[in-house]
């Protein structure tokens, strides 16, 4: 990487992109770490996880160009090509066709992680989620095993997702932790622009995610 | 900035790509689903359903009481019936695990083998057990919702306290 070609550093993520990431994997391992041990703390990363999922939905479709679904979500022919030509495939601008698989299935795994969370019930039938009062303890205790499984799954994405990122910076000389730190990619050749949106539209994703949030709490 | 529409976000070969994975995965689950009762059904003698039956009872009623509870209005008039059903079970459990009911019998339960190698200490957890929801009854009878609060934390740390030490860790 050169360091002098400021030039060359184009704007790839925008900022709430990145923050929500970062935020995720926090968030998803004090989740993990306080599962079935802290179950206060769990349910405020669960409340957290689920505000950062709604508003990253919301971000696919409002968010700045890099962020949207339609920009970087590719059919199966152009992800098929892709992995066909991986070594020599030049440097996309924001995710690459595989990638942006990776992005779905960490988010489907988020969603059915965190809707599952929501009924689970605990063994001892003190702890459960805030939704699980509308349904029984037997389908709480489904709920909470399916949770778990749920979690293998999730858990084997993100090695996947750090294994493809090793896999770029030791075969493709290409580093993708950078840019999602600084939202800057620095790699020569690269070419695209960033459109970020504008400001109210990030407001509005906030009020939306704290508004899903709270209702969701408060059920319970 | 104009906002796209949902529908047009996506490719058409894009969207199928998307069902496709999500099918796979749903089908992927049911299969695992299925698997897993289709054995616990073949292998799971009758006094360990029948004990599991009972658990699950427990965990009914408790469940019955938490969630009167955190409805912020708690009706005692069934969280009453439930703390009666939750001692009455709690009674029961010494019946419950029967010479040749363990895994070292290679049955197929999670009660470890300490249930039948630690009597004393198993006979101890469930006595706990007998008192704490006797106390909930009595708790529920006088209708203080606030100390019932308080007190269902004891009564959830006397199920935990016999799982860590007589129960599969799961
Ligand atoms: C004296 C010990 C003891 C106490 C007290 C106790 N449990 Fe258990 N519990 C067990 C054991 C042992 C098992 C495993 C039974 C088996 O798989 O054969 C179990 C299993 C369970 C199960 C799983 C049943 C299944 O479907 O496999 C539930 C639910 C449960 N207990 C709820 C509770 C609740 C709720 C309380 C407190 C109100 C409680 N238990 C108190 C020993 C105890």
């Amino acid at each position: 990487m050169s360091s002098d070609a400021s030039s060359a550093r184009v704007r790839v993520w925008d900022l709430p992109t990145r923050l929500v990431h970062w935020a995720l994997a926090v968030l998803v391992l004090v989740a993990w770490l306080t599962g079935g041990e802290r179950m206060d703390i769990h349910r405020y990363a669960g409340y957290g996880i689920l505000g950062l999922v709604v508003f990253r939905l919301y971000w696919g479709v409002a968010g700045g160009s890099t962020a949207r679904f339609s920009e970087f979500v590719k059919g199966p022919g152009t992800v098929l090509a892709y992995v066909r030509g991986w070594r020599a495939a030049p440097s996309s601008f924001g995710h690459n066709p595989l990638g942006a698989l990776s992005v779905l299935l960490l988010v489907i795994l988020l969603i059915s992680q965190i809707g599952l969370g929501l009924f689970a019930v605990d063994v001892d039938g003190l702890e459960s989620g805030p939704l699980a009062r509308f349904i029984t303890f037997e389908t709480g205790r489904k709920a909470a095993d399916l949770h778990e499984l749920n979690f293998r799954l999730l858990q084997a994405a993100i090695v996947l997702h750090l294994v493809a990122i090793a896999a770029y910076a030791l075969f493709k000389r290409r580093n993708l932790v950078g840019p999602m730190v600084t939202g800057r990619d620095a790699t020569a050749g690269l070419e695209g622009e960033l459109r970020p949106a504008p400001l109210w539209r990030l407001a509005l994703g906030v009020v939306i995610a704290v508004l899903v949030v709270v209702l969701i709490a408060r059920a319970g | 900035m104009s906002t796209p529409s949902l529908t047009h976000l996506m490719t058409g070969r894009a969207r199928l790509g998307l069902t496709g994975m999500a099918a796979a995965l749903l089908v992927a689950g049911c299969g695992q689903q299925a698997g897993e009762t289709e054995t616990a059904a073949a292998e799971t003698p009758p006094i360990v359903q029948e004990r599991q039956e009972g658990y699950k009872a427990l965990g009914s009623s408790f469940k019955l009481i938490n969630d009167q509870l955190k409805s912020g209005a708690p009706d005692m008039a069934q969280i009453a019936p439930a703390a009666d059903r939750m001692n009455a079970l709690a009674q029961q459990i010494p019946n419950w695990f029967p010479a040749g009911s363990g895994p070292q019998d290679g049955v197929e339960t999670d009660a470890l083998e300490t249930v039948w190698t630690n009597p004393e200490g198993f006979s101890a957890a469930q006595q706990r057990l007998v008192e704490t929801t006797a106390e909930l009854q009595q708790l529920a009878a006088a209708g203080d919702a606030a100390a019932l609060e308080a007190h269902v934390k004891v009564v959830g740390a006397s199920c935990g306290g016999c799982h860590d030490d007589f129960r599969v860790e799961q």
